[in-house]
């Protein structure tokens, strides 16, 4: 193993021992020649991957994917039945909530547990003392017991020990998760002061923003197995068909429970309902005609033609609505749009505003209408929304609306910042007193409908992700034709 | 067995570490401090004093005066109640850590003889009360009782393999901590600790060397209370049968270690 390789897994494999009862567990232990009492279950199969050191891995997955298992195996917690981990140098891990933590001990005490742990001498443990007690910011409440703390303040001390003890490969599941705002956004800086360091991370998340902001490469699980390895972007898609389908699936199979589909049926009853009450803003009454025609399929496509949920803010992409119409209209308007889980449309078209004619549209037959634009919004997580309505005379007659039908994620370029929601043309000065300006800024952004120039601009960027040979996309036979038969 | 030794030696510094904190956490909060680890020594032997004084009606045990006799039950009950700590709370020495095996790679083989220092840093409180009251009473102090340390060997090993054991079967048999109180109570008649070894029929009194505590207390009898060199063959042997049985449970904790993190 050259010594460039921070973490190497080979044929990674966990397989849990169910037991009925701890006793049976215990039994099993103790009288190896015995019958077994146990049933298999494999958390985890043939797992193996390469990471350099200094890169920063994103692990995503659904619950139960094997995520938090492949950790724990990282951390040395737990033992791979089989297969193999090398891990050079030394390695701090935030498993869940509140690290080894023993409950009755002050903070200030688990510090020198589990610094000690980590194999420091009381020495190093002293000069870290200060920055650990710092950066964990919890007043007081370093010197009393931990299990007086709330989960946010366990956090901050478990990160803030990880991360200055200076470990050369630092474990993180999605203990992050309960921080608050700012100790995210500390948390998150100090990660990448690790990484500029040199330092190699292992994350686990469940935001794409996070995945896609910070990691520089993805792995991909699926009941225990590598479904894609590689390039963020390229995992982030794959995980977001992979959720979708899933969602499909379920809701197809039936298995939601019936109070989940009441509760459901009844979401979308108030949310529909909530929405009505907000529209008469523009002067006009709404009402309902469910029949008059629905939307029947949906697609958006990024800037590459491929049908995704993950956009690249500043590129063009595309959304499909397939419409039916079942009963003839006044005027009608079709659009989509994108909004915040919960908020008002912030992106989007409709045909009737631009002044585009639907009123030669047959009834009974399928319409494909497709809107091309490029994408004004900044990175984040957004939802897709799209309706349909008669614009009658005297009232907007709503036909068929829907508030988040799909999760979008816009994703931006690596390490910059973005302000705000929506881009725009922006000129920006200073002026002294006497009214001169003394600096100034225009800024103008790209826009383009065509996909080609918009990939004049993303060459470099790619060209740097396939330059790490150690990038293999390993998958499942299942997987990948799923995802051929999905494109 | 070498690689036992070893490893327990690399980790001397945590064993200590958390003794200290076992002990420190004990008393931290209380208003009067260190000090009530000898005010409960000091207590219980105020205790036996007045109760047996009166009970045992200027009966005598053997050559043992009422006064002595005191001293004599408190010198083996001192060093019964570690015992007795580590017995009752080894099963949940592991299962109350279950933050510790999980979540970090932690030497979980370190809580057993951690626990069994912290005990017996009150059983070394308790033999000071003890001497203070020998002093006083005696009007001298049993000076081969520097010998102790080496009669506390077994002890030790005792204790941490009734820590690893315990601890170990703690994690899967939950229902554990109901066996070991009446086991903790069994165990105590058991031992010559109320009674003089001198009551049990003769031919008994061989059968003693099955509870390895009984052989422990006659030592620790012959050091503190009689002032006498302890029987070197018996306490060998005893230091041999506890070191076994230490290294037998270790092997055990060793075996049931990898279903910790699953179990808990």
């Amino acid at each position: 193993m050259s010594s460039d390789i921070a973490i190497s897994a080979s044929n990674l494999s966990k397989c849990y021992h169910v037991y009925r009862k701890p006793a049976d567990r215990a039994l099993d232990a103790l009288f190896p020649w015995t019958k077994h009492r146990y049933e298999e279950f494999w958390a985890l199969r043939d797992v193996s991957f390469d990471l350099r050191r200094g890169r920063v891995l994103g692990v995503i997955g659904r619950n139960g994917a094997g995520k938090s298992t492949l950790l724990q195996l990282l951390a040395g917690v737990l033992k791979p039945t089989s297969g193999q981990i090398r891990l050079n140098g030394k390695v701090a891990a935030l498993l869940e909530l509140g690290t080894g933590f023993v409950r009755e001990y002050t903070g200030r005490e688990n510090i020198w547990v589990y610094g000690g742990i980590l194999g420091l001498s009381k020495q190093e443990i002293r000069e870290r003392l200060e920055d650990i007690i710092s950066f964990a910011d919890i007043g007081s409440f370093i010197d009393r017991p931990v299990k007086t703390y709330s989960s946010g303040m366990y956090l901050r001390l478990a990160f803030s020990i990880a991360v200055n003890v200076s470990p050369d490969i630092l474990i993180v599941d999605e203990a992050l998760a309960v921080g608050d705002m700012f100790f995210r956004n500390r948390s998150f800086n100090r990660m990448k002061m690790m990484r500029e360091e040199g330092k190699t991370i292992v994350f686990v998340t469940h935001s794409m923003g996070q995945f896609r902001e910070f990691c520089d490469e993805g792995l991909l699980l699926e009941g225990g197995r590598v479904i894609s390895r590689g390039s963020t972007s390229q995992v982030a898609t794959h995980y977001l068909e992979l959720t979708r389908r899933r969602e499909d699936m379920l809701a197809q199979s039936g298995r939601l429970t019936r109070a989940e589909k009441e509760y459901l049926a009844a979401q979308m009853a108030k949310a529909i309902a909530d929405r009505s009450k907000d529209l008469p803003r523009h002067g006009k009454h709404h009402s309902f005609a469910i029949g008059a025609g629905r939307f029947v399929d949906f697609a958006l496509y990024d800037h590459h033609g491929n049908r995704t949920f993950v956009l690249e803010t500043m590129k063009p992409f595309k959304v499909e609505l397939k419409l039916v119409m079942e009963k003839p209209t006044e005027k009608l308007a079709v659009g989509y749009w994108l909004h915040k889980e919960g908020g008002e449309p912030l992106y989007g078209h409709n045909t009737l505003f631009l002044g585009l004619d639907l009123n030669d549209i047959k009834i009974g037959e399928p319409y494909t209408i497709t809107f091309e634009q490029p994408l004004l919004l900044h990175p984040g997580s957004y939802c897709l929304g799209m309706g349909c309505a008669d614009h009658l005379e005297s009232h907007v007659r709503l036909i068929d609306t829907h508030y988040g039908v799909a999760d979008v994620t816009v994703i931006g370029e690596r390490d910059k910042m973005y302000f705000s929601w929506v881009e725009g043309p922006t000129r920006m000065s200073v002026s002294d007193q006497a009214g001169n300006v003394i600096a100034a800024l225009q800024h103008q952004p790209k826009l383009s409908l065509s996909a080609e120039e918009a990939d004049a601009e993303v060459r470099p960027q790619q060209s740097q992700e396939a330059g790490s040979p150690d990038l293999v996309r390993t998958g499942s036979q299942e997987g990948t034709r799923e995802r051929q038969a999905d494109g | 067995m070498w690689r036992m030794i070893t490893t327990l030696y690399t980790v001397r510094g945590h064993i200590w570490d958390f003794a200290v904190r076992e002990v420190g956490q004990r008393y931290r909060g209380s208003a009067l401090g260190l000090l009530l680890a000898f005010a409960y020594p000091f207590l219980m032997l105020t205790i036996y004093a007045v109760v047996f004084s009166m009970l045992l009606r200027g009966r005598v045990l053997g050559s043992i005066s009422k006064s002595e006799w005191v001293l004599y039950l408190f010198s083996a009950l001192n060093f019964w109640w570690p015992i007795t700590e580590v017995l009752g709370g080894a099963p949940n020495f592991i299962y109350a850590r279950a933050n510790l095996v999980k979540r970090v790679v932690f030497p979980v083989e370190i809580i057993a003889p951690s626990m069994t220092l912290a005990s017996l840093f009150h059983g070394l409180i308790g033999f000071a009360v003890y001497l203070i009251f020998f002093a006083a009473i005696e009007h001298r102090l049993p000076w081969r009782a520097c010998a102790l340390p080496l009669v506390l060997i077994p002890m030790i090993l005792l204790c941490c393999g009734l820590g690893w054991l315990f601890g170990a079967i703690g994690v899967f048999f939950r229902d554990l901590t109901r066996i070991t109180t009446p086991l903790v109570t069994a165990w105590f008649f058991l031992t010559p600790i109320v009674y003089p070894e001198t009551v049990i029929p003769k031919r008994y009194v061989g059968m003693l060397w099955l509870n390895p505590v009984a052989v422990f207390v006659r030592q620790v009898r012959e050091v503190a209370f009689y002032n006498r060199w302890p029987n070197w063959i018996e306490l060998f042997a005893l230091t041999m049968i506890c070191f076994f049985f230490a290294f037998a449970t270790y092997r055990v904790h060793l075996r049931l270690r990898p279903g910790y993190a699953d179990v808990l």
